[in-house]
């Protein structure tokens, strides 16, 4: 198969935390976009016969029109990569990856002789050998219907994203809903000198939980969707955070703020509580400071340290320690260079300044560099990356533009083409 | 919006909304319970006995309320338990249809009427069937009102694709406006399949991330390290 048929028909795929983006390279800037979840039919429901549904797994925008009552939705809507990994086991959740991938592929493959698109597909830097293994034995099912894939490759997420922004030597801290990872990029990822914590979008939305549950609105607390749009329109990133509660305290006009969710009656506003929308960012990037205690001593769970697959997530590291130990386990002559440019991707950096704050509140890139100042490490270039939601997928399909037809998979590497069809 | 966390002023302010003013509020007049709202619209009164936060540590307290709802019947034309949200789950609705006992639930964003009371005369009825009679139309009415709510979700459904699908009518109508608008009238064909296309050719057209990307030369030169 020639260089140029692959570079016309490289495929990307994202498998995010919430939302999977997929398409080919014509798509050009931005690929489709449909969140990263399956819903189990109950093909005796009504719905599920009025609409005639011969399928067991519903991915894709039809997902809406099947959500039942909310105490049927935990077993039957599954995020098969909610924290980034798949148990070996979790039939469900491989079943939801086959579903969305047999769906994205179908979306595009044109009618009649066709030979198969060189699919690139992007899992976390954490993804045990496994999920590598299972994935293609998946490609190869689909394609027993016809031919979607011809060869096949999977490239972790962080080294995805160096690859959309131009830069072959970095540190990439890609945080999503349940982990952060730090991964070193040199040419190639380091694999060895990677660093997790366990703490992403999710700790910060069971922080805001708590803070709405002491500011009175325990009963709107239960709803995670609730809680996130909260934590995302209310949620502030300290300077310094004891810099920031006394400036609340001084200033408690300034700091407070109501938020009305669209479309209902519901205003919150956290009144004299309005100084804890610091904690929110803070308990991201460090959250061992005091005040944390009280929470932690009235029930709300600590970001404990734990082994999923072969890596260790931290709970409590601060972020900037958890690059500072990436970088170090790296060679000293590569050190100096993985610190000049810092790039941090994922919904989990898009802290914003309110007018007026500026004094106090900062953006994620400011943060980090203050954090790493206070480490002894100067200089350093940190970046939020642009349109954060498509990094991966074009760093998909760069690669799949790039790397040679002929380049074979190998285990060592982890890289090359596996060929499906 | 101030809100309002004392359960009686959440519900006396619902039924206010529904026609009704308060004629008395009996204190801790219920046990357990809150106390007992009495209200009436001028034709008829009935009597709510509120059950607070506090007062429900299982089904022991919510059966002695509905007993003591009961009760009131024979006094009011209209009875109704209001119980917090979160025990909802709790209540046996068919047993409150069953005796005509009414059922609010509610926290601190409102009020919302789950079962209405069956309003009555306050002349007992002296018909020995009567009763029969009334179990058999409380049953089909619970029925009628299960199938109804599944109708009613289907139809929100439906409105939501359909909702969907004009949108992106919308949406593509106004591109293909645009387009026309752009290219002069003889120059204009349809492209059969507009989303699978040949990717640009010379490097200008090529998508800003693959531009000046020093990845494209690394990558492409992997095999032969």
């Amino acid at each position: 198969m020639s260089e140029e048929y692959k570079r016309e028909h490289v495929f990307g795929l994202d498998y995010g935390t919430s939302d999977f983006k997929y398409g080919p390279i014509t798509l050009g800037e931005e690929p489709e976009v449909v969140e990263n979840r399956g819903f189990f039919i109950d093909r005796s429901s009504l719905m599920a016969r009025i609409m005639n549904v011969d399928r067991e797994v519903i991915v894709g925008r039809d997902v809406p029109l099947y959500l039942e009552a909310r105490s049927s939705l935990s077993e039957r809507l599954i995020y098969p990569m909610r924290n980034g990994l798949i148990e070996k086991d979790d039939e469900k959740a491989w079943r939801v990856v086959k579903e969305l991938t047999r769906y994205a592929l179908q979306s595009f493959t044109p009618e009649g002789e066709f030979q198969g698109y060189y699919a690139v597909a992007s899992f976390s830097i954490i993804a045990p050998r496994y999920m590598y293994e299972r994935f293609f034995q998946i490609l190869r099912e689909i394609n027993e219907e016809r031919i979607y894939v011809r060869s096949a490759t999977i490239i972790p997420q962080p080294f995805a994203v160096a690859i959309a922004h131009k830069t072959p030597t970095c540190v990439v801290v890609e945080s999503g809903h349940g982990n952060t990872q730090v991964c070193p990029i040199s040419m190639y990822p380091i694999r060895d000198a990677v660093v997790a914590l366990n703490r992403g979008g999710g700790a910060a939305n069971t922080l805001m939980a708590e803070i709405l549950k002491d500011a009175g609105y325990g009963d709107l607390a239960k709803e995670e969707s609730f809680v996130r749009r909260v934590k995302e329109r209310v949620g502030l990133l300290p300077r310094d955070l004891d810099e920031a509660i006394e400036y609340s305290r001084r200033n408690p006009d300034k700091v407070r703020v109501r938020f009305k969710v669209p479309g209902t009656r519901v205003e919150v506003d956290l009144g004299r509580m309005s100084w804890a929308r610091f904690l929110v960012g803070e308990y991201v990037f460090d959250p061992r400071h005091e005040v944390f205690q009280s929470y932690f001593a009235r029930g709300m769970p600590r970001p404990s340290d734990v082994k999923m697959g072969d890596t260790y997530f931290y709970g409590m590291m601060d972020m900037a320690e958890a690059i500072v130990n990436a970088v170090e386990k790296c060679s000293l002559e590569l050190q100096p260079h993985l610190y000049s440019k810092i790039l941090l991707s994922g919904g989990n950096f898009g802290w914003s300044v309110p007018e007026g704050l500026e004094e106090v509140a900062v953006r994620s890139d400011t943060k980090i560099k203050l954090m790493m100042a206070e480490k002894g490490v100067e200089n350093v270039d940190v970046r939020i990356t642009e349109q954060p939601q498509y990094s991966v997928w074009r760093g998909c399909i760069v690669y799949g533009y790039a790397v040679p037809v002929d380049y074979e998979w190998s285990w060592e590497r982890m890289e090359g083409w596996v060929r499906i069809a | 919006m101030r809100r309002i966390t004392d359960p009686h002023e959440i519900i006396s302010r619902y039924y206010e909304a529904e026609g009704f003013y308060e004629v008395e509020w009996r204190e801790e007049a219920l046990s357990p319970g809150l106390g007992t709202l009495i209200l009436s619209d001028g034709k008829h009164e009935i009597a709510v006995n509120i059950l607070g936060e506090e007062d429900v540590r299982g089904r022991g307290e919510l059966q002695e309320a509905l007993i003591e709802s009961e009760k009131l019947l024979e006094e009011y034309e209209g009875v109704v338990l209001a119980i917090p949200r979160r025990f909802s789950s709790a209540v046996d609705e068919t047993v409150l249809i069953k005796y005509g006992l009414g059922l609010v639930i509610y926290d601190n964003m409102g009020v919302m009427e789950v079962i209405s009371p069956k309003l009555r005369e306050r002349r007992p009825r002296t018909v020995e069937d009567a009763g029969k009679v009334r179990d058999s139309r409380d049953e089909e009415l619970v029925r009628l009102r299960s199938e109804l709510s599944k109708v009613l979700k289907i139809l929100e459904e439906m409105e939501a694709r359909m909702d969907r699908l004009e949108r992106e009518q919308r949406t593509l109508l106004q591109r293909l406006r645009e387009i026309e608008a752009r290219e002069p009238a003889e120059t204009r064909k349809i492209e059969e399949a507009p989303r699978i296309r040949e990717p640009p050719a010379d490097s200008s057209q090529l998508p800003s991330y693959l531009r000046d990307n020093p990845w494209v030369r690394i990558l492409s030169q992997r095999d032969r390290r």
